[in-house]
């Protein structure tokens, strides 16, 4: 359910994505399909807001260990301006907040985010909103490391 | 108009001094390197490309390359599906053309600049490890979309 999220609005502020080691290039590009959600995702593309965490804490909480951090692999933080994304090229995609708590396995995440790519019912419109996305994330440049 | 038969076979450039080896050697390298991408690449999800796309991917875009100086060398990331994605950014414009198992190429390009977008798909014999026209006419349009 996205509904109930609140849009975030704040058109400044920046979208900070992990990068899997997977979608980069040799020389460190990443791929379109880093800035799309994945199956498991449920449209839902994860991002931190810059406002509430930096590009080098939101990658040392992705990395870190469990049960101190995520325990994920990031090649490195992508950002992308919540005006690139709110209301793309006319589309109906949003960042909405998406504050995790704690569990017993990960930390609380307060700066999570969602990109809501649920209106899009094909993948080939997710796609396009993906390679568009990196777009402007090429234009800003790796954040961090 | 006198037909000019094409001087080199893509194998033929790994012993002819083309003017674009350097750069067909460096795609090739890349290529060769996503050979021993394993299933579950992607976190756990991604099937692992097939050797016959490989060798595919790698063919026809030498062909690309070669025949087609306008064309820059793209970066090449696998796909989920198993399958391999080559990837341009021009300025604005974002192109992808991914090589499925099935042997279709399915090309999408877009740009941050407005709505449009430019969609082709090519069948396995269109686009050659003999004739990469089809695919160099396409990123031609789309450079300029």
């Amino acid at each position: 359910m996205t509904s109930s999220r609140i849009v975030i609005t704040g058109v400044e502020e920046l979208l900070l994505r992990q990068v899997s080691p997977g979608v980069l290039a040799d020389d460190g590009e990443p791929s379109s399909s880093a800035f799309a959600p994945r199956q498991v995702d449920q449209g839902l593309l994860s991002v931190d807001r810059s406002s509430l965490t930096t590009a080098a804490d939101a990658y040392r909480l992705f990395t870190a260990p469990r049960p101190g951090g995520f325990g994920a692999q990031s090649a490195g933080v992508w950002a992308l301006a919540v005006c690139e994304v709110n209301g793309l090229s006319g589309t109906p995609l949003r960042a909405l907040e998406d504050p995790l708590a704690a569990t017993s396995a990960t930390p609380a995440d307060p700066a999570h985010a969602l990109v809501d790519f649920t209106p899009y019912n094909t993948s080939q419109q997710k796609k396009k909103i993906a390679q568009r996305l990196k777009v402007f994330a090429l234009l800003r440049g790796r954040c961090h490391p | 108009m006198v037909d000019v038969p094409k001087l080199l076979e893509v194998n033929e450039l790994e012993v002819f001094d083309h003017e674009r080896r350097p750069e067909i050697d460096a795609l090739w390298k890349r290529i060769d390197s996503l050979a021993d991408v394993p299933n579950g690449w992607l976190d756990e999800e991604g099937l692992a490309p097939s050797p016959e796309t490989l060798a595919r991917v790698r063919e026809v875009l030498a062909r690309l390359l070669a025949d087609h100086h306008e064309i820059p060398r793209p970066k090449v990331f696998p796909t989920p599906e198993g399958g391999l994605q080559a990837e341009w950014v021009f300025d604005r414009v974002s192109a992808d053309a991914c090589f499925q198992r099935d042997g279709l190429v399915v090309c999408s390009a877009v740009s941050t600049e407005h709505e449009g977008a430019l969609d082709a798909t090519f069948e396995e014999r269109e686009v050659t490890r003999f004739d990469a026209t089809p695919l160099a006419e396409w990123l031609v349009k789309a450079r300029s979309l």
